[in-house]
């Protein structure tokens, strides 16, 4: 089980004056169960590459195969596995149109074709998962919402389609870092308890670092870094400054000190990790 | 003394929620602002912030005290047009604020509709472009800008009216790590050349290039103060939910330890220094 990239191509208007190639022969291979983090800077060809993960876009040459499937094809089957593919997009509160925050979040359930039972027990446990009382919000509208309450619901109409795959496009752009934290806390929820496998498109390295196993690098539109996270940020300083992209703040601040001679172990999640890296140099050389 | 850029005495806004109780967003704010400031505002989301940051450019008035700009009272009507003119505002998305097909008619269109003549908007433009470096992009159109160029070209659009204050709320929250890179240089450059700055973010390596960071938190001022004295006060801010930048966060947790680090810590040079000694 997975999502299969083979020498993809895509050109975006081919034959046109304006013809510009977005990524060019990637080949990708995302097993089920893992939460791989893709960074790039701006025009590196993430969004080309996530649009093609779930069938958005169509690879000018090469193929996209989901599970075994290739979901280019026209057929029900095809169409069928692109379902598995939830995706979150950037700022999805503003693509909120119900008038109740129930509506909303069963609209994706609905055009799948399940009955009325089953759609409301998808919209109860979508709520649920995302941190909003059922009983008090169902009925409102998503309008009156804050802008974060307005993303929980976002989140859950993706959630209701109970993916198998979920991609999200800078979940946490625009939240402040408690509304970031808590958001976050309920994906890696979600990939735990579900084994649904997560894909996480970010400029946010700190986000990254701490929940992703696998980190894709993406630049002018090829993979240029796939690794695990710290020990690319460890040994890939060059290739990342070469991206455009920077290595996580606590990372920074490790290898900084680092440079000013302080032998400590850069290989950190957290600040709290980091704290104990440094106390252990300190102490190690009998300082305190 | 001169006048302040901005002064609130005694400010609230107010408006009712759908069952129509009054909910304050903003409570007994006073506040001065003076010319050539380089301001952070920080807050989590729904603290108020950019409900204040509202009032300075008159897209809000108080419901309750005053707000005034280089001394005209923002509820004055025969102010707005004047103060509007002073105070220039760029929001997060890049996208929603540019009105031209072509980047120099973007930068033209405040001055146009202030009936600056044309020679004059010429001149004005291209300072402008050059003060935030994207003269080389002045025929583009803007779709081909990236979000960090978009932001710059709203920055000069505000230069080219002579404003003499600049509110960002949130302007880099859409932007990677090279675009946000280039709107805070540029920030900071104009900051030199006397313009007072505002801006509202959510990262604290953007607020401790300010020169003052004001912390909001349900509506009401909890803190006020250079980033040194405000980001020392790690618990606190991780309380209120908001982050701290990492060398100060760092500084609080080895003392913890019991590792004893001498001064105000904010930063990797001066956690260095301390650790080096």
């Amino acid at each position: 089980m997975s999502i299969k990239l083979e020498h993809v191509t895509h050109t975006y208007g081919l034959g046109s004056p304006f013809e510009k190639t977005a990524l060019h022969d990637v080949s990708l291979e995302i097993e089920s169960g893992e939460f791989v983090g893709i960074i790039g800077h701006t025009g590196s060809g993430k969004s080309t590459l996530v649009q093609l993960l779930n069938g958005l876009l169509q690879p000018t040459q090469g193929t996209v195969t989901v599970d075994g499937m290739d979901i280019s094809q026209k057929t029900k089957e095809a169409m069928q596995m692109r379902h598995k593919v939830g995706m979150v997009f950037q700022y999805p509160e503003y693509q909120l149109f119900e008038e109740t925050i129930a509506k909303d979040i069963a609209f994706g359930p609905r055009n799948f074709g399940l009955s009325d039972d089953e759609i409301e027990d998808r919209v109860k446990e979508a709520m649920e998962f995302v941190g909003l009382d059922y009983k008090t919000y169902a009925d409102r509208s998503p309008f009156r919402l804050s802008g974060g309450q307005m993303r929980r619901v976002a989140i859950a109409g993706v959630i209701a389609i109970h993916p198998q795959y979920l991609i999200l496009d800078e979940p946490s752009a625009g939240l402040d870092p408690a509304g970031r934290r808590e958001i976050f806390a309920e994906i890696q929820r979600w990939h735990r308890e579900k084994n649904i496998t997560v894909i996480l498109v970010s400029h946010n390295m700190d986000d990254i670092s701490r929940m992703a196993s696998r980190l894709i690098v993406l630049s002018q539109g090829q993979i240029c870094i796939d690794g695990e996270p710290l020990a690319v940020f460890a040994t890939e300083q060059e290739t990342l400054h070469r991206a455009g992209v920077s290595v996580p703040p606590v990372t920074e601040v490790l290898q900084y000190l680092k440079g000013r001679g302080l032998p400590l172990q850069d290989r950190v999640h957290t600040v709290e990790e980091a704290a104990d890296s440094i106390y252990q140099c300190i102490r190690g050389k009998g300082h305190a | 003394m001169s006048t302040p850029m901005i002064k609130l005495d005694h400010m609230s806004h107010t408006y009712e929620d759908e069952n129509g109780q009054t909910v304050y967003a903003l409570k007994d704010i006073s506040l001065e602002i003076q010319p050539g400031e380089f301001v952070a505002i920080i807050g989590t989301n729904g603290s108020g912030k950019s409900t204040l940051a509202k009032h300075f450019n008159v897209l809000l008035v108080p419901t309750e005290g005053t707000c005034e700009v280089l001394g005209m009272r923002t509820d004055d009507p025969a102010n707005l047009w004047k103060i509007r003119q002073n105070v220039g505002m760029v929001f997060q998305n890049p996208d929603n604020q540019i009105v031209a097909a072509v980047v120099e008619e973007d930068v033209a269109f405040g001055p146009e509709n202030l009936g600056v003549p044309p020679e004059e908007i010429r001149q004005r433009v291209s300072d402008a472009l050059a003060r935030v470096r994207m003269t080389a992009f002045a025929k583009h159109g803007p779709h081909l800008l990236s979000g960090g160029q978009k932001q710059r070209v709203a920055i000069a659009g505000i230069l080219a009216m002579q404003s003499r204050c600049i509110v960002l709320d949130e302007p880099t929250a859409m932007l990677d790590p090279m675009g946000r890179k280039e709107v805070m240089d540029t920030i900071r450059q104009l900051n030199q050349e006397g313009i007072t700055v505002i801006i509202i973010t959510h990262f604290m390596e953007e607020a401790v290039q300010a020169g003052r960071v004001i912390v909001i938190h349900h509506g009401e001022i909890k803190m006020d103060g250079t980033p040194r004295e405000v980001f020392t006060h790690v618990d606190e801010l991780l309380e209120l939910g908001l982050d701290v930048p990492v060398p100060a966060e760092l500084a609080v947790r080895l003392r913890r330890k019991g590792i004893p680090l001498e001064g105000d810590i904010i930063s990797k040079e001066e956690l260095g220094d301390a650790l080096c000694q």
